[in-house]
């Protein structure tokens, strides 16, 4: 037989029932939605959540710390991690640049308003392959000495500590007003001294310290992984922390045993600072070009001693979270699916009770076996595909439905993020389902109408 | 007249057909033995209209699907064309049975959601002819049978005598060299049953087709070539007309 006439057999089967077809068809076209719609809103997680990682920062950059905490429980180690360790980071296949920080608190202050800032010392020059985007003014040159430029919501760090009411807390984010201080254009310095500016600077027993100047030249646009810190050349931060050290050291020396007193000193982040030639960094970014390789460059780092952290790990560790979501809403939708199969095997095993004359006929006319199979698995299988490129349709609809409610609901998605996401290959798959639980459910119907003895179908009433 | 058994009407102008050779069959009812057929042996020869005669449950019915081939004999040997039937498997017997096997039923047995051409071109659909090919091929053999006015007429539209016809057309429709036909006549009035018979006694005799049928029915049997009696799954007695290969009509 053409395989034209076992479709066209099947098709005029399957229109000759037509209040059972649709009934069979809508049970699989309920299925297919529901998996479809279920599937939608695991895509939709991850989507968001893919969009929440990107503006958390780049995929591509591993962060680097000396602490090591061994996977296995136990204490941390540490490691140096100097010059010559970066050296081998860039020897790493796949690693694109090496980007050595150097990190201190420091106090900002302009007039009234003082800040408390992560200030971090970073090579001017690799700032563009970091990622570093600058939104006003310009990013770091290598001869700059004071000049900072600001993450995004550094400005809104600062606050007036003798304005009443104001218990120093820090707001972060943008309330709707402005930053009280413009750090491009108004008047900065910066100091160590944690107390300055602050009410109790003039309790007695508290040292003043110096100040240096600064000079805002940039403020970064908004990214994850910048907002928080100002950034300052290395080489500059190096200096001005070796001359804290000596101060340091000077005041603790004319202060005595007066321990007491010794309260609002910058415990500084750079351990070794100037003490030894070779400064030890706190912190080594690693930037490695194909986010394929992060993990693999990642593990080597490890292996070298180091702690090594990456948007990878949390990407892993979500994708795992996700996947499970997914097969539990998959399944959820797989159980009406599962329905629908029986019924199509139902509706299957009813056509065959009453065709069993006409298979007989079939039989003794000479059709072959294979095609008696034929016809009704491809009866099954139109049920299915016809029941899953209706229900997909129908997806496409409720999946437009579900997104524009949630974005009345709750405004703050995020900008194109949606709940339920049906891309292509969740349609392709869904039909593509459908038909795989016709053939399956027409399986063994059609098993029975060729096992059908010719003879018994065809006995004179 | 010849004796029941061992007959050999082999005639030096006639080829045979189908031979069969010791075919016994036997069904298990239970624990019961139900002998149908019992150590039958005969020929059929080219172009002969044969027919087994018997009253029910003689086992004339038997004999007639255990050459068709639906039924596997439980000794013995069915030669059609010098083909064992008996040893084909399914795949190859459905082919044979395109090839070489029309069929008529008594109850017609056409597919009610089919109209008559469609159902004439089944045998050939099964072969795999196309469509534009056995719908003309449908339309010439409805022609022939007195049918031109009902070609689009679902079964169910048509009186007994004409959906017979069709029945006929069907089985003529591949062009094989064997008809079966199990009491064609049965379901139908004396006056059409006779008008059915000419039809198709005249077209197996037109190509000269085997026709081997199955009755009841003395006058009905009186219309073949050669009577074949069937009695208790034995052939008793086997009466020729004179003049073999001479139409009917003529006698």
């Amino acid at each position: 037989m053409k395989i034209s006439d076992v479709l066209g057999m099947s098709l005029k089967n399957l229109l000759r029932r037509k209040t059972r077809t649709l009934l069979t068809l809508i049970g699989v076209l309920i299925g297919t939605t529901s998996i479809a719609v279920m599937m939608s809103i695991g895509v939709g997680m991850d989507r968001t959540f893919e969009n929440q990682l990107s503006r958390m920062g780049s995929l591509h950059t591993i962060t680097v710390n000396s602490y090591y905490f061994p996977e296995n429980g136990g204490f941390a180690e540490q490691k140096n991690l100097d010059d010559k360790v970066i050296k081998e980071f860039e020897q790493i296949e796949g690693v694109e640049a090496v980007m050595p920080q150097l990190r201190a608190f420091l106090k900002f202050a302009s007039g009234r308003y003082v800040a408390h800032v992560d200030l971090i010392g970073i090579d001017s020059s690799k700032m563009e392959a970091f990622d570093f985007e600058i939104s006003e003014g310009r990013l770091l040159n290598g001869d700059d000495k004071g000049a900072i430029v600001f993450g995004s919501q550094v400005p809104y760090f600062f606050y007036n500590p003798r304005a009443v009411g104001n218990s120093g807390m820090i707001m972060f984010g943008d309330n709707g007003e402005p930053p009280p201080v413009n750090v491009l254009e108004d008047k900065l310095i910066m100091t160590f001294d944690m107390s300055y500016g602050e009410s109790y600077a003039n309790q007695p027993g508290n040292v003043r310290r110096k100040t240096y100047k600064a000079q805002g030249v940039g403020i970064l646009k908004e990214s994850g992984e910048y907002s928080y810190s100002a950034f300052i050349n290395i080489d500059y931060l190096k200096k001005l922390m070796q001359d804290n050290e000596r101060e340091e050291k000077r005041i603790a020396a004319s202060q005595g045993g007066s321990e007491g007193s010794i309260v609002y000193y910058n415990t500084s982040y750079s351990r070794g600072g100037s003490s030894s030639r070779n400064t030890s960094y706190e912190t080594v970014l690693v930037k490695v070009t194909d986010v394929n390789k992060v993990e693999e460059v990642q593990n080597k780092i490890k292996e070298m001693g180091f702690g090594a952290y990456s948007l990878a790990d949390a990407r892993n560790e979500m994708k795992k979270t996700l996947a499970v979501v997914q097969a539990i809403l998959g399944a959820i939708g797989a159980i009406s699916l599962l329905v629908a199969s029986l019924g199509i095997t139902n509706t299957m095993y009813m056509s065959i009770y009453e065709r069993t004359r006409e298979i007989g006929i079939f039989k003794v006319l000479g059709c072959y076996l294979k095609d008696i199979r034929g016809m009704f698995l491809i009866e099954a299988a139109l049920i299915g595909f016809f029941g899953g490129a209706i229900g997909i349709g129908v997806s496409y609809t409720i999946s437009a439905i579900i997104n524009t409610i949630a974005v009345r609901v709750m405004m703050d998605m995020g900008e194109g993020a949606s709940i339920s996401v049906i891309p292509l290959w969740l349609a392709l798959a869904a039909v593509a389902v459908a038909v795989l639980v016709g053939l399956i459910a027409g399986y063994f119907p059609s098993k029975r109408a060729m096992k059908l003895s010719a003879l018994e179908a065809i006995k004179n009433e | 007249m010849k004796g029941a058994r061992n007959i050999s009407v082999e005639k030096s102008n006639m080829e045979p057909i189908i031979s069969i050779t010791n075919l016994s069959k036997i069904y298990r009812v239970g624990s019961e033995k139900v002998v149908a057929l019992q150590d039958v042996n005969m020929n059929i020869n080219k172009g002969e209209f044969c027919c087994f005669l018997g009253t029910s449950g003689s086992g004339k019915s038997t004999l007639l699907n255990v050459l068709a081939g639906l039924e596997k004999p439980t000794r013995g040997n069915i030669r059609i064309k010098n083909v064992s039937i008996e040893k084909l498997n399914e795949k190859k017997l459905a082919a044979f049975r395109q090839d070489n096997v029309g069929f008529i039923f008594q109850a017609y047995n056409l597919v009610n959601y089919l109209n008559a051409v469609e159902n004439v071109s089944l045998p050939l659909m099964f072969k795999g002819v196309s469509k534009k090919e056995r719908t003309k091929r449908a339309v010439d053999l409805l022609k022939a049978v007195g049918l031109s006015k009902h070609l689009r007429h679902k079964p169910t539209q048509m009186s007994g005598g004409q959906q017979q016809r069709v029945g006929i057309a069907r089985a003529f429709i591949t062009n094989p060299e064997i008809i079966f036909a199990d009491e064609p006549t049965g379901n139908l009035d004396s006056k059409t049953s006779l008008e059915v018979l000419d039809l198709m006694a005249g077209l197996a005799k037109k190509n000269r087709q085997t026709l081997i049928m199955v009755t009841h029915d003395l006058n009905i049997a009186k219309r073949a070539d050669r009577i074949v009696y069937i009695l208790d799954g034995r052939i008793e007695k086997i009466e020729e007309k004179q003049y073999t290969g001479v139409s009917y009509e003529q006698n």
